[in-house]
């Protein structure tokens, strides 16, 4: 049983790019920032990144590797891929509804 | 920009202060994300518990520079005990547990924590070596004491500090309080006891078993870092210089 990101308040919209930007695999956190600003077109910040990233590993969502150098990788767990796949189906049906609407 | 994570919590420090400095050490920063880190240090404060994950527990040698800093402590806080008090002061048993402490003290510390104050280090050995040569070759034993004094003062200090900090005991202006706290009153008494022998001057008659009791605070400074370091591990001779972080998990590398 997945529970919804939307409960992450400003954190929700970040959350599911870095869950996104882990879904084919590891990261630490000066990849993962750059990973979604290149998909969402929009910077993101140190402070939103790291208490995204807390939020996530507090919840089982991902978990932090053995630091390489001083750089610690992330990456998904099982409940995390679940999750962020619930999220992304959800979003598809909301933009195809959406899409319909539009040319209907 | 790194001057913002200290607006965060410790517990959050501890976790994420190295590599979040990293990512800012490979982006030049901006006011943007000046005003980030501050909203996320205010959001930290906000939900403390959401950034507290569990330490995992370091390999045992990670506790040898900790066990290493606590057994100098102890023999620094003995040596001025034991000149202080008792019968008689006993310089030679004094005198050689602090040889030891301080040669513990340099090795509890990797060089790659001491590298970035190697300056300061050098300086400071180099004047100890000077004043120490000088006044051997020329009888000139006044000037040179006060110079080895205050070169003696600059190194513990700096030891100190490194072990402080590297045992993520305060930094900062916070710490620069502590030192002073610490040496500021052992480096004026033996300031004092120098310009005594050296002019006559005695502006304020301290005996050496007064003197000794300046060490003391020094001694359990060393104490309280020592376990700081024990408990949270610290890196080792025996890592690769590439891979300097200790084991548990946050702690600044």
């Amino acid at each position: 049983m997945t529970r919804p990101l939307g409960d992450l308040g400003r954190f929700a919209e970040p959350s599911l790019y870095i869950l996104v930007s882990l879904s084919n695999g590891p990261k630490h956190g000066y990849a993962i920032m750059t990973d979604v600003e290149e998909m969402s077109g929009s910077p993101l910040g140190p402070g939103t990144l790291y208490g995204a990233l807390a939020r996530l590993e507090k919840r089982g969502l991902i978990e932090a590797l053995e630091p390489e150098e001083r750089r610690r990788p992330y990456r998904l767990t099982a409940l995390g891929a679940t999750t962020v796949e619930a999220q992304l189906k959800s979003l598809q049906g909301f933009v195809q509804t959406g899409l319909a609407r539009l040319g209907g | 920009m790194s001057m913002l994570i200290r607006l965060y919590p410790q517990a959050w420090r501890d976790r994420y202060e190295t590599e979040i400095l990293d990512l800012l050490a490979e982006r030049p920063g901006s006011v943007r994300d000046a005003v980030d880190l501050v909203r996320g240090a205010v959001d930290a404060h906000l939900h403390p518990n959401v950034s507290v994950v569990a330490p995992e527990p370091g390999p045992w040698t990670h506790r040898l520079p900790g066990l290493l800093a606590l057994a100098a402590g102890l023999m620094v806080t003995f040596a001025t005990l034991s000149i202080s008090a008792g019968a008689g002061p006993d310089w030679g048993v004094a005198g050689n547990l602090l040889g030891i402490a301080f040669l513990l003290m340099l090795v509890s510390l990797p060089g790659e924590y001491l590298a970035p104050y190697g300056r300061q280090m050098a300086l400071a050995f180099s004047c100890i070596v000077v004043g120490v040569v000088s006044a051997s070759a020329t009888n000139w034993w006044q000037p040179a004491i006060l110079m080895a004094i205050g070169a003696e003062v600059a190194a513990l200090s700096g030891l100190l500090a490194v072990a402080a900090i590297r045992a993520g005991v305060g930094s900062g202006w916070r710490w620069l309080l502590v030192q002073a706290g610490v040496l500021g009153p052992l480096a004026i008494v033996a300031g004092i006891t120098a310009l005594r022998e050296w002019t006559g001057i005695a502006l304020v008659d301290v005996a050496a078993r007064t003197t000794a009791l300046f060490g003391l605070p020094y001694g359990l400074a060393w104490l309280v870092v020592g376990l700081r370091m024990m408990v949270r591990g610290s890196a080792t001779f025996t890592d690769p210089p590439d891979h300097p972080a200790p084991a548990p998990e946050g702690q600044p590398a």
